[in-house]
């Protein structure tokens, strides 16, 4: 199978855990290939963790050498202009085939209109997906960036498995909903999110290097799933997200 | 991952484990309240999943008994032992708050008809603490009949300077101590630091002290690094099944920087010896 991570950093962090995983993009870009994973949408630690704009100028020079990552530049709100301005920032996004994420929680903004609007408005125009960790955020601030841009495609992270009684309600309104697959682990829950919505609403991403990557493949692997439903998950519904399809 | 290793390269393929001996020691059955369950989370739900990855035999404490009704979780879990014998074995699960007489007489029913696989303990939603006086009817009956006894996760104070695993193992030398969930966090990575050297020097060459990792989130490095620590004679694969999906946590162990053996240990061998399955 071919596999396409939605969620895979690079870079030191500041707390690593006692056995301190992977992050120089050599190493990175080693395992996950290890693993069967030839494509991955990378972000680096320095955005999340130190300086937006320096973390998302450092995630260009590291991953220019290959050509099998791409970029999820970190955003925030474009009033404090400390970065550029949305519509450019959405337009190279875009051209690079990459996405965007934000950390409203850790980077101290909301992920509301008055807050985001001008950057939630350019990535809807511009087709760039939204990343977002479910901790970052909550399920109120998620329903209303999707009931008001609903051609932004938001792309769930890290959200668990006890989520079903609040993305399922989600799904029923929205198109452009995404969950990362990684930790949703209810029992059967991938057949049961495909048999209910179609396999178009779950993106494979393992959360590497904070995560395993064979705990991430084997829900796939293992799965009563059709062959072509568990490619769209693997790869097919991140590239067309990203504008690669055809490609 | 491990690039010459035979179960890794199955776990890829999504080729089910049939000629190894897998055996998940931590599931339940049942409903849930915090969640909707596929199947209400059926026996013949979880035989299809285990068909499906290859898992031999599945040890079962219903979510009723780890909640509110431990007699409806026992019989529970007594009637899908009968209805699948070779593939579900049954835990019995006590609630300590109620009284140990009763219980007594139903695990000597399981115990003589050559079904109990060992009891299962769920601390956190019963409210107590293992060290708790309540437990020891428990602890002295499976010491005198030599029972494992798996538990939700061992609180409490250091007891005599030591985590309180250790000196329960010490205490009751029959008994196996198995603890719930050793892989995972407690949220940010010093508490991971911290629980991992405190449960892996309660188990370091104890040899009734067995660590389970089964968990909702899995963490780079940490299987490896426990068994280093400990052995891979001591760590048991779990899924709790149906409360989680079982599949995410076979890959992780396929996957493993682990040898082929190691791998073979904690799937399915530690289990078979320590619970007495499959003639080991
Ligand atoms: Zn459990």
């Amino acid at each position: 199978m071919e596999f396409f991570d939605c969620n895979v950093r690079i870079g030191p962090i500041s707390s690593p855990p006692p056995v301190v995983p992977p992050y120089e993009c050599g190493d990175i870009v080693q395992e996950l290939s290890e693993a069967g994973i030839n494509t991955a949408l990378v972000y680096h630690s320095w955005a999340e963790e130190w300086s937006v704009a320096r973390g998302n100028e450092k995630l260009l020079e590291e991953i220019a050498g290959y050509e099998q990552l791409y970029p999820c530049f970190v955003a925030l709100p474009a009033a404090t202009g400390e970065m550029q301005p949305p519509g450019e920032l959405a337009a190279m996004a875009r051209e690079l085939h990459g996405a965007v994420r934000v950390y409203p929680q850790l980077h101290n903004f909301e992920l509301v209109d008055w807050c985001c609007g001008s950057l939630l408005g350019a990535l809807a125009e511009a087709g760039v997906p939204l990343l977002v960790e479910m901790q970052q955020t909550t399920w109120l601030q998620v329903e209303q960036v999707l009931a008001e841009y609903c051609s932004l495609p938001v792309i769930i992270l890290d959200a668990g498995y006890r989520i079903n009684r609040r993305i399922f309600p989600l799904w029923e309104r929205h198109d452009n909903l995404y969950l990362e697959h990684n930790t949703y682990k209810p029992f059967w829950g991938i057949e049961d999110v495909c048999a209910r919505f179609g396999p178009q609403r779950l993106i494979f991403g393992t959360n590497f290097p904070v995560h395993t990557l064979g705990s991430a493949i084997s829900p796939l692997t293992y799965s009563e799933l059709s062959d072509g439903d568990k490619q769209l998950i693997a790869t097919g519904n991140l590239r067309q997200l990203l504008g690669l399809e055809g490609r | 991952m491990n690039q010459d290793s035979v179960l890794a390269e199955k776990c890829w393929w999504g080729e089910a484990l049939t000629d190894e001996l897998v055996i998940d020691m931590h599931a339940h059955l049942g409903p849930w309240l915090a969640f909707p369950v596929v199947d209400d989370g059926s026996v013949e739900s979880l035989v299809r999943q285990m068909d499906l990855v290859g898992i031999d035999c599945t040890l079962v404490s219903p979510h009723v008994a780890i909640g509110p009704d431990w007699q409806e979780g026992n019989r529970q879990a007594y009637q899908a032992h009968k209805q699948f014998p070779d593939r579900v074995r049954p835990y019995f699960t006590p609630n300590p708050k109620y009284p140990w007489a009763q219980m007594e007489v139903e695990t000597d029913r399981w115990r003589e008809e050559g079904i109990l696989a060992g009891f299962k303990l769920h601390p956190a939603v019963h409210g107590y603490a293992s060290t708790d006086d309540l437990c020891v009817p428990i602890y002295e009956y499976a010491n005198e009949h030599s029972i494992p006894i798996l538990s939700h996760e061992w609180k409490g104070e250091k007891v005599e300077g030591q985590h309180p695993l250790r000196g329960l193992a010490q205490r009751y030398p029959n008994a196996t101590f198995i603890n719930a969930h050793s892989a995972m966090n407690w949220e940010d990575p010093q508490g991971w630091a911290q629980r991992q050297s405190i449960l892996t020097a309660a188990a370091a060459g104890q040899d009734n002290v067995y660590l389970d990792i089964t968990g909702s989130v899995m963490y780079y490095g940490l299987l490896e690094e426990m068994v280093n620590r400990i052995g891979a004679e001591h760590v048991l694969f779990g899924t709790d099944v149906p409360f989680l999906d079982g599949r995410a946590q076979v890959g992780r162990i396929l996957t493993s920087r682990l040898t082929d053996d190691q791998k073979r240990l904690v799937l399915g061998r530690n289990a078979a010896r320590v619970f007495g399955l499959f003639g080991l």
